[in-house]
């Protein structure tokens, strides 16, 4: 692919140039013409543009507002040019009037490139830094602005967990680094660092996402720093790579209104085939037979049900998203202002996501020499979850597969059918569409992030700025588990948290430009510091259903209410220099000293420096005559980072509160005790990364292709290091432990046509990142992840010294034994037809020493292909992108894949068995019995995929139409097609989530949807 | 108070930040600023300390992994009256063939060595704290108990362990060396000696649940018993027999009722409130899951061995095999089940009730650490092995156990007594027997097979396919892999 895509984009700007020559036949005559030169992406009016006749340097600029009135000649051609964005020829056509909308080019995407603390153009760039653009950003409905960045940049994966409405997702650049440190890049949204804690799925309730209290309608650009060189500056937070986001501002120019809206239904993207109710029947007494007991149906037609449990809690479900721009401004005060409603029904019972927010970005300029810069943003994100725990008894998901098709959904009185009364049920199984119908867990996320940057010119060239923000959120969780639910009584818990970080930043920057020195540096002071406090109050045993949480008091069981509250604090010193001499040779040197109150009192400072070298070979002599080369950069960095997601505290001895209960009436009484061993040398995980990279543009950008290939040695990891337990503490958290992330990055973008009314261009995008624990502070190398819920019981991920992070292990299959096995086989107890296991140390036995490392959640490389192709006023938009190389462990196919062991209904496909009338030993499935299969490879599966993640049809209106500057219409459709091998629902999946060590396992995870939306957008 | 200095500490510091580039050291606003949690600076000072450091000391026994199941888990699958039809883990620990890392044995040691830590602390922090002397020999008899019986737990189960005294603060204070059976019993005798002569003899309003001399005194003749120290066991429970204090309720199902917990029989029990904090005694005994209306899911965690003495020769007439023990229940429908037509067609046991609790680990009732027909068992076993036959009073207190199982007035001869004359070997079975159905999932039956030196062979007898070459559980491999004073030369044989 990569092969074709080089050679194509030659051949086109051939043929291209033959047809603009030709289009250059001059006619006398001149006119008048004026219009106004917009962006495509966002109809916003271009200041500055450039509009030439011709080939000539006859020309004129845009104004403030867009406009531009020049002289030209009838049948000429006028070009329109802007830096960020693709030339346009037009031909004049005796036109008095034409106005142009300029599309971003994606290649030059932002000439000026958001770094930390400041901009730089694109091609003084030493460090590694992407970004994506507010067009590709718009071109899927999304909830949060990282699902943007899937597929579409290289060295950045994003993984979505589940895919319930406002469910969290993970970001990876470059691989993970951290055991429990946390792997989440920083954000960085208008120049606050947030850092989104995305949180695990604690088996009660699925994490949210932060970051979707931010409406991506806003956003102009996203910029993820990659390597060492770009992140230093960020210090101790910088190791996991920053996410830069840049809201929309306001420009000058009157007052314009944009609408955008779209609405689709989503539906859920597979159902796994599962036996019908006669199969489950036969199958149960099949089993039955095999193991010597009465079959549990006797009489089919006792049992009249076939419930198709998938269907009964999956929906068809619509997504809505509205947004209201108000924007507009003079040279001294400029607005923008946005309203939006986003509203996502899930697809599965019960779950919802909705956000209205408000954001205000003002910039006004207080005199020659003071300017003032505001960002606000104002949500609200309610979400309504399904309970798709990890539990095996109590997620929607999980229950619905496991349960029996013989059951009815209801009795014929209406009431909910007690699915455990099924003669092969488990009494603990609850109805699926009880648990969707009797199990609400709301959550309300308010979030107010607002920082305002004051800007003082000393002299031209340096200036000084001081930016003060606040990031608040309130958070209320509303749960209830109502009197529907067996063995409940009504359980009602609302719990709130309240978290508040303050940020001072004081900056100085200077720019300077003599002869061919060019010099960039910035300085500075900032202090950041993060109150987070919580309570929960619980009450049980409710007479009604009707509270819910909202009468507490009605319950006559209380729960012993709890809270807490903690602090941390961040100083730092920071400063960098970017000099460029000769337009040739870039130098960047930069450095943070971080002081964290979560450092032990031995370590509260550290310092990051990093350095970086880049050669524009292209600027040289001996290149610069070839003229197809625009651009050829070699650069390379080195530097250290940090990760201070250690937590707060971590360092100190506690003493905390632990319970018991005394008195003739059972009192809670309250002790204290030592609860954490002190380390007052505990300090950040130090990331060291190497990266070189070189940058090549040709035929005048037309084509750019950008290489790294990196190295990141992760030591001081986090760990908990087991202690004698004998002194009644488990472990005490120690940095030791290292972990490599090594890479190679190829990203092309090319523009493979591009006429007046035909554009085309690619990217492509491709990563490798192999991962490897070098080393473990632990006896043996190894240490496993916790448990998987039951029926597991089991660690499936081992964090092992040579190995992936989070390795998954268990036993080999082997196939089916032929013959009843005695006493001297390796499996004594094994009855033909059950499945064998290899004994791959060889001491003729299966134990647990015959567990081998079964493959990794992380895949070999990702990469992803987008395509946008404007035609006239059609415009066709596709993102293809998969990984290869990745491994699920399919926990929901250890219940329903395990040949009946515990009376779950199975896949379709267990029909394929061992039976004794055809004892097939090369049946998919064995001997249907009560026996468990051991942890092997049969649940561990490929999760490899490619797949049409977005397709988007668009058609712009023509302008003339009144009242209206621009008006585009669309259709797109989301997972339409996927291919993989992986049995489950979606080979994108992580259940667990966040920084756990259980990742890349299938337990019940939210389902992934399949989207058709129609959208508008209007500029008034 | 701690947020307004914060506050305060804020205001200065934005002053500070804004007047940048002043600042040289920084380390003093990075000192961690503690709410939720106290540090063990300005702790131990006051009597009120003393109470929530002792408080401390017994949590660990509320904790999932001691007497909310993980105890039961361990005690119960491997004797050899409880058994398990699922689930790798369990069954491993039913046929006695577990690993050195098992997470029941290794979870259970972690707890049991929090609470020896906890009263290590008490023993050393509060005789430094200015306060009433007699509270504070209680308090301290409180440590001195919960010390000796998480080490009388410990050496039961695991044999010599590693053994310390001292309160451990730091990661260079762990590594305790591994100590021999007999010192460790010896510390035990001497904490409970300690123990028993200050303690208070009963408990009353907010300490109802706290240990008492007579629980002191209990555990002591337990552990007499134990090392064979007859007339030693003999005595200590005849003190206890003899203060009054506690007597045999006449209805043995009253002892177990949700209603009844702290009754006159219970001498030491473990308090739940099943609300805040409960167990999962009734829902791990109970078969039926959610329509048997004895607890919210009966999960039968726990189901009888069908091959015990227990379940194959007690007597039908005996008023506690039926509420300990069944086949067949009634669900919340009013039908009769037949357990053997589920899907999990072991019988059930019914000695744990707990009809209201709102969820699984949700039970309420206390799990019962001591009780007096354990006063009057020991008493029975120690002084008729002691005289070198039983004697009348021997006698005595087995009869009263005896004719209250069968519902019998406690003070009158009847016909369930045991026979006179019989020999000590026999008076001994005969007691041993008595305690295997009256003490039915209560955690005896272990510790009365190890000491008798049965376990694990009787295991071995039910068809189980046990680790022949072990008779004591393993050292927990996490103990071993990190505690620099062991080695795999430390570790019980047979793992």
């Amino acid at each position: 692919m990569l092969h074709f895509l080089i050679k194509i984009p030659g051949k086109y700007l051939l043929l291209l140039g033959l047809f603009v020559s030709s289009a250059y036949a001059q006619t006398p005559g001149n006119l008048t013409i004026s219009g106004i030169v917009t962006g495509r992406a966002d109809g916003q009016p271009l200041a500055g543009a450039t509009v030439v006749v011709g080939s000539t340097t006859q020309g004129t600029t845009t104004d403030a507002n867009g406009r531009y009135t020049l002289s030209a000649p009838a049948e000429g051609t006028l070009t329109v040019s802007f830096i960020g964005y693709l030339a346009q020829n037009v031909p004049i056509n005796r036109r008095t009037e034409i106005n142009v909308a300029l599309a971003a080019d994606p290649n030059e995407l932002s000439e000026v490139v958001v770094v930390g603390y400041g901009t730089q153009r694109r091609r003084d760039l030493t460090g590694s830094i992407v970004s994506v653009s507010a067009e590709a950003i718009k071109e899927m409905p999304i909830t949060s602005a990282e699902q943007a960045l899937q597929g579409r940049l290289s060295g950045v994966q994003v993984i979505q967990g589940n895919s319930s409405p406002g469910g969290s997702l993970s970001i990876r650049v470059r691989g993970g680094n951290s055991v429990r440190g946390g792997s989440e890049p920083l954000y960085v949204i208008d120049g606050f660092p947030v850092y989104n804690n995305i949180g695990t799925n604690d088996g009660q309730s699925q994490p949210i996402n932060p970051m979707s209290a931010i409406n991506p309608n806003d956003i102009t650009s996203i910029e993820v720093l990659k390597d060492a060189s770009a992140t230093a500056i960020y210090g101790s937070r910088g190791a996991n790579g920053v996410v830069i986001i840049t809201t929309r501002r306001g420009q000058v120019g009157a007052g314009r209104v944009e609408f955008e809206a779209y609405y689709g239904q989503q539906t859920v993207r597979r159902k796994i085939p599962m036996l019908n109710a006669q199969e489950y029947m036969e199958l149960t007494n099949e089993r039955a037979r095999n193991i010597g007991g009465n079959v549990p149906y006797p009489d089919f037609s006792r049992w009249t049900a076939d419930t198709d449990w998938q269907d009964a809690i999956f929906r068809p479900a619509p997504i809505s998203n509205y947004t209201l721009t108000f924007s507009g401004g003079s040279e001294s005060s400029r607005y923008s202002i946005s309203g939006n409603w986003f509203d996502q029904q899930g697809i599965v019972e019960g779950s919802s996501f909705q956000r209205g927010s408000v954001r205000l970005n003002l910039d006004n300029q207080l005199s020659s020499k003071l300017s003032l810069s505001t960002n606000i943003t104002a949500s609200r994100a309610m979400t309504d979850q399904a309970r798709t725990s990890i539990n095996f008894t109590n997620g929607i998901v999980y229950s619905a597969l496991v349960a029996p098709p013989v059951a009815p959904i209801t009795n014929p009185d209406g009431s909910y059918f007690n699915i455990g009364t099924v003669p092969t049920a488990d009494p603990a199984w609850n109805n699926p569409v009880v648990l969707a119908e009797g199990f609400s867990n709301g959550l309300v996320a308010n979030r107010f992030l607002g920082n305002t940057n004051l800007t003082y010119s000393i002299l031209p060239d340096l200036t000084f700025s001081v930016r003060l923000g606040l990031d608040y959120t309130v958070n209320r969780r509303d749960r209830y588990l109502s009197r529907l639910l067996p063995g409940s009584t009504g359980n009602a818990t609302i719990t709130g948290s309240d978290n508040s970080t303050y940020l001072n930043e004081n900056i100085l920057s200077y720019r300077k430009q003599f002869n061919n020195h060019s010099l960039n540096a910035v300085g500075g002071f900032t202090w950041q510091e993060t109150m987070a406090s919580s309570f929960s109050a619980n009450s049980q045993n409710f007479a009604l259903d009707i509270f819910g949480t909202d009468n507490l008091g009605a319950g006559s069981t209380l729960g012993a209410p709890t809270s807490s509250r903690s602090l941390n604090t961040l100083l730092s010193w920071l400063g960098r220099v970017n000099y460029v001499f000769n337009d040739k040779y870039l130098l960047t040197v930069s450095a943070r000293a971080d002081g964290s109150s979560r450092f032990g009192t031995g370590n509260k400072w550290g310092f990051f420096p990093s350095a970086a070298l880049a050669w524009r070979l292209s600027e040289e002599a001996f290149l610069k005559q070839v003229d197809w080369l625009s651009e050829l950069k070699v650069r390379t960095s080195v530097g250290v980072t940090g990760n201070q997601e250690i937590g707060n505290y971590n360092s100190l001895a506690r003493l905390g509160s632990v319970a018991a209960i005394f008195g003739a009436n059972q009192g809670r009484v309250i002790g204290y005790a030592q609860t954490s061993m002190p380390n007052a040398n505990l300090k950040w995980e130090t990331t060291a990364q190497y990266d070189a990279g070189l940058d090549i543009g040709l035929w005048s950008g037309r084509v750019n292709v950008n290489l790294d290939y990196y190295v990141k040695n992760t030591t001081d990891l986090l760990t908990s290091v087991p202690v004698a337990i004998s002194s009644g503490y488990a472990s005490i958290l120690f940095n030791s432990g290292s972990i490599r992330n090594q890479g190679f990055e190829v990203a092309v973008d090319a523009t493979v046509l591009n006429k007046e009314r035909l554009r085309w261009n690619m990217g492509v995008n491709f990563s490798t990142n192999k991962n490897e624990v070098v080393s473990v502070a632990v006896e043996g190398g190894q240490f496993f992840a916790p448990n998987i819920s039951s029926p597991v019981d089991l660690p499936v991920n081992v964090v092992r010294e040579g190995e992936p992070l989070a390795a998954f292990y268990g036993y080999v299959s082997d196939g089916l034994w032929e013959t009843n096995q005695a006493a001297g086989s390796i499996m004594p107890n094994a009855k033909a037809g059950d499945l064998r296991y290899k004994d791959l140390n060889g001491d003729g036995v299966i134990n647990t020493a015959d567990r081998t490392i079964l493959g990794k959640p992380n895949p070999d490389f990702i990469y992803g292909i987008t395509s946008q192709l404007t035609f006239g006023p059609f415009d066709l938009n596709v993102l293809l992108q998969g990984l290869e190389g990745a491994t699920v462990f399919n926990a929901n196919k250890y219940s329903i894949g395990d040949a009946f062991a515990r009376n779950a209904n199975q896949l379709a496909e267990v029909k394929d068995r061992w039976t004794p009338e055809n004892p097939n030993l090369n049946a998919k499935y064995p001997r249907l019995s009560n026996v468990n299969p051991l942890v092997s490879d049969r649940f561990f599966e490929d999760a490899s995929y490619f797949r049409l993640r977005n397709i988007q049809l668009g058609y712009t209106l023509p302008t003339s139409i009144k009242w209206f500057r621009s008006a585009r219409v669309y259709v797109s459709g989301q997972n339409l097609l996927t291919w993989t091998s992986y049995t489950g629902y979606d080979p994108e999946v992580d259940s667990v989530g966040g920084g756990d060590l259980r990742q890349g396992v299938d337990v019940g995870a939210y389902p992934s949807a399949k989207t058709i939306t129609f959208g508008v957008k209007f500029g008034f | 108070m701690n947020l307004l200095t914060h506050l305060h500490t804020r205001k200065s510091w934005l002053t500070l930040s804004l007047s940048v580039g002043l600042l040289t050291s920084c380390n003093e606003p990075l000192q961690e600023e503690v709410f939720s949690f106290i540090s063990t600076v300005n702790f131990y000072k006051t009597a009120a300390d003393a109470d929530a450091a002792v408080i401390a000391a017994y949590e660990p026994f509320v904790s999932d992994n001691y007497y909310r199941r993980n105890l039961y888990n361990v005690c119960l699958l491997a004797d050899d009256q409880v058994t398990i039809g699922r689930n790798p883990q369990f069954q491993e620990m039913d046929n006695f063939n577990m690993a050195a890392d098992h997470p029941f044995t290794t979870n259970l040691w972690v707890q049991m060595y929090r609470g020896i830590n906890r009263a290590n602390t008490g023993i050393k922090r509060i005789p430094g704290i200015d306060m009433d002397a007699t509270r504070r020999a209680s308090l301290m008899g409180e440590c001195y108990f919960i010390r000796a019986y998480n080490y009388f737990n410990l050496v039961r189960l695991f044999g010599g362990v590693p053994f310390t005294t001292d309160e451990i603060e730091t990661v260079d204070q762990t590594n305790s060396p591994k100590a021999s059976k007999e010192v460790i019993y010896e510390q035990i005798i001497a904490d409970l000696l300690q123990a028993e002569s200050t303690l208070p003899t009963s408990r009353t309003g907010i300490e109802v649940g706290r240990v008492t001399k007579s629980a002191a005194q209990t555990l002591l003749a337990d552990v007499y018993l134990t090392l064979e120290r007859w007339p030693e066991a003999a005595s200590k429970a005849k003190a206890v027999m003899d203060v009054g204090n506690h007597q045999l309720l006449t209805d043995f199902t009253r002892v177990f009722a949700v209603n009844n917990e702290n009754n006159a029989e219970i001498i030491f029990s473990i308090q739940f409130d099943g609300n805040t904090i409960g167990n999962w005694l009734a829902s791990f005994a109970h078969a039926g899951g959610t329509t048997n209306p004895n607890c919210a899911n009966g999960v039968q965690v726990w189901s009888v061995e069908e091959k015990s003495d227990m379940w194959l020769n007690w007597d039908e007439n005996d008023k506690r095999r039926a509420f300990t023990v069944y086949d067949r229940f009634v669900n919340k429908a009013g039908q009769t089940i037949n357990v053997y037509n589920t899907e999990r067609p072991f019988p059930a046991f019914g000695k744990y009730n707990a009809p209201n609790e709102v969820n699984e680990s949700s039970c309420p009732l206390n799990p019962i650490v001591y009780r007096y027909a354990d006063v009057l068992l020991i008493y029975a076993e120690a002084a008729s092995q002691a005289a070198g036959a039983p004697t009348a009073e021997a006698y005595a207190a087995i009869n009263q156990v005896r004719r209250r199982g069968y519902g019998l007035p406690l003070g009158t001869v009847s016909a369930q007594d045991l026979p006179a004359g019989l020999s000590r070997e026999a008076f001994r079975s005969a007691v041993l027997r008595e305690r295997s159905l009256e003490f039915v999932i209560e955690n005896r039956r272990l510790f009365d097979l190890m000491r008798t030196g049965q376990f694990p062979a009787i295991l071995k007898t039910q068809g189980k396919n046990i680790n022949e070459r072990a008779t004591l559980f393993p050292i927990p491999l996490a103990e071993i892999n990190a505690n620099t004073s062991l080695t795999q030369a430390d570790q019980n044989p047979g793992y």
